[in-house]
């Protein structure tokens, strides 16, 4: 194909805006998937996309369309997920493309990642095409929403792109104007290679899948290629495109989406975001690429059973190939053993790879409460980044504290204005700027901790809002606050795995809640087991699970043996899945407890 | 210990107790309660005869009625599956009858045609010597009733009597028990079993509690009941042989021996579990369902599993720990082939340590805080 009838393009929206269904419509015009395979959400191919009804990985797609010139174009779409905590994966699709689709519902109008995201779109040059969606609701108001995006965003809408991507009306409109005004790529058939990995995932028998963006050059099969940022040389087993299963091609030129497999058997060697070149005839520099994405969210993921730690090593990295933002090193936990602290970017990101660990790997894990990374400058005056609790330096050595700040967009109905302030306020938040939409919608700005923020602060939004406001933030920086190390000890030993921080005008509160929580969730054991909440050497919170005093099934007679050994196995099952720290056995919960104790206030 | 055991259901009571969950059906008076009775015993007949052709004309140690109360039902019929019994297997020399009494449904009548018959032990269920608890419990008689029964059994000639008593009762103090006890030893019953109370979904005494009209005992009050249970009937005379029952000398129950030994046992009548050919099954506890299927000549078994090499080994340790003498450990060579130790040694020697095990002269057994711990100590060897 021509590079003059290529156009490389991705969707981007507010969660629920309609951006998969709008991608299965595409699908279905053009007829890269033939109706009788069509299911919905076509592209969200993990089974927990589905569920969750969310996107999470990008995944790109190749279509032919006949346009209404009478001419065919190659239409190349790279879905990007919706939510908050994947953002990053949205700058990484439009660093291969030229153009965006901007979708926007026509009942909830301009949201805060709608913002966002468009802006993300401007600042990477791209032909924006913004489209109203869902106009089939009763509700609807284009007209409204259309003129929310010209004044907040400033962008010009196309009155006749307004589409119900849910019958299809409106959809062979957007196509027309995607190829009218997104420019075809740039780009020398004959230069040196450069192509952009944008996302990768790992095959067992082809190893290493790179997701790439051939910018200049060509790559085609048996060619020799180089990384650019590690200089390694691998010869191409593959090169394809996605149809968006994946379909071996000859070539890809300049412009082209698809993959490149070449046996890359290491996690480091396909990075997201370098540049492959030719190994014989280098290119000068490599392609811009982007920013390193650094998780916010850390936990410790251990194997309840110890002998599972190479096991999870080996999925740890199989699925940092397909995820680039999740980051890992092995740790080691006095109560747990030997395991893992794993970055992620946030709370969601965080649950996705844990239960992806335990379906796709069936691995039984214990993941401790997550925390964000903080800076801490010493007494001596060395500067230490923390990211477990454990590595806290003592009380004494500690000249200064700094945890990490973000600056959070919220857009809600007016009728919020006051309950969203009200939680700002209870989170530690500092008001910057309120401004007006439109008469009914407001656009709320604070700064706050990111700590405030991971720990289920999105869902007490949108409880107190009704589900109406909508959420963006970004990092902004390191600030200095008061935070304690808040230690629990279980029969008199410190467990490391549970140790928060924590505001020290929280202390007093969240050590009382976690210890009565601990006291819920730690099983009778044959002793008395008190439990801890201390900082420093100070206790400040204590429970005691009473000992288990009595515990027999007394009347057992013939009709009872099966029952009686059934509960026995169960009894025996459930203590599998326990810790033991020290004398004490410790459930898998509990090292969440911490978590938890928010969700109940 | 020589002979099958056979285990025959009768499920009819008066009106369900509040903490009970077995299977029975309260009678209303009347010609439909009559009929149905006369149904089962019929269907129940029937199976004696489906399953001795089954067994073969096996020799019985024993034979036990459990409800239910049997002695809800005329003492003849009784007679009679004791007679359908005789016919189709062989009774054992010192064969052991027992049948569960509730008092409030013996006459001193009945119980003569009953001890006439063959039986040659009675099992009452007493449950407290407190007219409240009694009450609470929702039992059918008063403390009263109690002492009619047990005479009218000693007056019958029953020299072998057991009494059922339940300790843990919501608002039963420590005194309060310790006279329940001493009340029950002055009748000199040759047995006790002694249960605490277990608090079951769906009664209605546990949704008592959950509505908070009553207060279930408290634990430490329950595991002050069971130490003084243990000191004073071992100050009269009784050897607790089992983690809830104690006899005087000679005077265990043979038929729950079996049960405790892992041996087989026939069981049979609705919702009766039994254990024969290594199969262990259940009877279907719908009543019509029961009657239908016996009637047929069938097997009227709701489950079977076939029990696999360590399956029979739990069983043979959980329920042989139960016993205060422990669990043999050449009958369990003997039994498989290999020792304890072989395959439990790391868990019994941790027991020990705990002081939940001991172990003498060939037997491996719960010391008393084993027992009060059995489930914690039991699942080590599952």
């Amino acid at each position: 194909m021509e590079q003059e009838r290529i156009r490389n393009f991705c969707i981007i929206a507010h969660i629920d805006h309609g951006k998969s269904t709008l991608a299965d419509r595409f699908l279905e015009v053009t007829g890269a998937v033939e109706p009788r395979q069509m299911v919905d959400q076509l592209l969200d191919q993990m089974d927990l996309e589905r569920e969750r009804g969310i996107t999470i990985k990008l995944q790109p797609v190749r279509m032919l369309y006949r346009a209404r010139d009478g001419r065919e174009y190659l239409l190349n779409l790279i879905d990007t997920p919706g939510h908050v905590d994947f953002s990053y994966e949205v700058s990484r699709s439009l660093a291969a493309c030229e153009g965006a689709i901007l979708v926007v519902d026509a009942s909830q109008g301009v949201e805060a990642q709608t913002i966002a995201n468009a802006y993300l779109a401007i600042d990477a040059g791209l032909e924006i095409i913004p489209v109203i969606n869902k106009i089939d609701l009763p509700v609807a108001e284009p007209d409204r929403v259309a003129r929310e995006i010209e004044d907040v965003l400033g962008l010009e809408v196309d009155n006749s792109l307004r589409v119900s991507a849910k019958e299809g009306t409106g959809v062979v409109d957007v196509l027309e104007a995607l190829i009218a005004r997104v420019p075809p790529p740039r780009g020398d058939a004959s230069a040196p290679l450069q192509a952009l990995i944008f996302d990768s995932h790992f095959d067992s028998y082809k190893g290493a899948i790179s997701y790439i963006r051939v910018f200049q050059g060509t790559v085609r099969r048996g060619m020799r290629i180089q990384m650019m940022s590690t200089g390694r040389v691998f010869e191409v087993g593959e090169v394809g495109v996605f149809t968006p299963a994946m379909k071996p091609v000859e070539e890809l030129g300049p412009g082209e989406v698809g993959y490149l497999a070449a046996g890359i058997k290491n996690v480091e060697d396909t990075r997201v975001g370098d540049t492959i070149t030719s190994a014989d005839s280098p290119a000068v520099e490599p392609l811009p690429g982007y920013r390193k994405v650094l998780p916010v969210v850390f936990c410790g993921m251990y194997p309840v059973e110890p002998g599972e730690y190479d096991n999870l090593r080996s999925a740890l990295g199989k699925l940092k190939l397909n995820d680039a933002a999740f980051q890992y090193e092995p740790e080691t936990s006095a109560a747990l053993g030997f395991g893992f602290r794993c970055g992620f970017l946030g709370l969601l990101h965080m649950e996705i790879v844990q239960e992806r660990l335990e379906r796709e790997y069936g691995l039984d894990l214990i993941t401790t409460a997550p925390n964000v990374i903080y800076r801490i400058t010493k007494r001596n005056g060395d500067v230490v980044e923390v990211d477990n609790p454990a590595n806290w330096p003592d009380a004494g050595e500690v000249a200064v504290i700094e945890e990490p700040y973000v600056r959070a967009t919220v857009i809600t109905p007016a009728d919020y204005i006051g309950t969203v302030m009200e939680l700002m306020r209870e989170r530690r938040g500092e008001y910057r700027e309120m401004s007006y939409l439109s008469p009914q919608r407001v656009q709320i700005i604070y700064d706050l901790p990111l700590s405030e923020i991971i720990f289920d602060f999105f869902s007490r939004l949108k409880s107190c809002t009704r589900g109406y406001a909508s959420l963006d933030y970004e990092i902004t920086g390191f600030r200095p606050s008061d935070l304690l190390k808040l230690d629990c000890m279980v029969h008199g030993e410190v467990v490391d795995a549970l140790s928060v921080i924590v505001h020290k005008d929280q202390a007093m509160t969240r050590a009382r809640q976690l210890v009565e929580k601990l006291r819920g969730l730690i099983p009778r054991q044959l002793f008395d087991v008190p439990i801890q909440a201390a900082v420093g050497s100070r206790v400040i919170a204590r429970e005691t699970v009473k000992a288990l005093r009595k515990n027999v099934l007394e009347k057992c007679y013939g009709g009872d043996v099966t029952r009686k050994r059934k509960l026995l196995e169960k009894q025996k099952e459930g203590k599998r899945r326990m810790k033991q720290v020290g004398r004490v056995e410790i459930p898998q919960e509990a090292f969440l407890a911490v978590l938890r104790v928010d969700d109940e206030k | 210990m020589a002979g099958l055991a056979l285990y025959l259901h009768i499920p009819f009571c008066v009106r369900k107790c509040r903490y009970c969950v077995f299977v029975s059906r309260p009678l209303a008076g009347g010609g439909a309660g009559k009929t149905l009775v006369q149904d089962y015993l019929r269907a129940l007949r029937r199976e004696i005869k489906t399953a001795a052709s089954l067994a073969g004309r096996q020799s019985l140690g024993s034979i036990y009625f459990g409800g239910g109360t049997p002695t809800l039902i005329d003492p003849s019929d009784l007679v009679s599956l004791l007679e359908e019994t005789r016919e189709r297997f062989d009774w054992g020399e010192d064969i052991e009858i027992t049948v569960e009494a509730n008092p409030g449904t013996v006459s001193p009548a009945g119980l003569r045609l009953l001890r006439d018959a063959g039986v040659n032990r009675l099992s009452i269920g007493a449950q407290s010597f407190n007219p409240e608890e009694l009450e609470l419990l929702g039992r059918i008689h008063g403390v009263a009733e109690i002492y009619l029964a047990f005479y009218a059994a000693r007056d019958a000639g029953f020299d072998n009597v057991n009494l059922d008593l339940i300790y843990g009762i919501p608002g039963q103090t420590l005194s309060g028990w310790r006279a329940s006890l001493e009340k029950a030893v002055e009748l000199h019953p040759e047995h006790l079993s002694v249960y605490g109370l277990s608090l079951e979904e769906g009664t209605p005494l546990v949704e008592e509690i959950a509505k908070g009209c009553l207060q279930p005992c408290p634990e430490e009050t329950q595991v002050a009941m069971w130490e003084i249970t243990g000191r004073l009937l071992k100050g009269a005379g009784y050897e607790r042989y089992e983690i809830a029952n104690f006899a005087s000398p000679g005077r265990q129950c043979r038929h729950n021996l079996t049960y405790w030994l892992n041996r087989p046992y026939l069981g049979l009548g609705a919702a009766a579990h039994g254990y024969f050919n290594g199969i262990r099954y259940a009877n279907h506890s719908d009543l019509e369902t029961y009657i239908e299927s016996s009637l047929q000549g069938k097997l009227p078994r709701a489950q079977e599993e076939h029990q696999t090499p360590e399956q029979e080994r739990t069983d043979t340790i959980i329920m042989g720990l139960r016993l205060t003498r422990g669990l043999s450990r050449s009958a369990f060579r003997n039994r498989f082939g290999y020792s304890f130790e072989d395959v439990f040694g790391e868990q019994l020697a941790v027991m020990e340590q705990e002081g939940l095990m001991e172990e003498n002269e060939g037997f491996i057994y719960l010391t008393e805080r084993g027992c009060l711990l059995a489930n914690y100590v039991l699942a080590h060897f599952v």
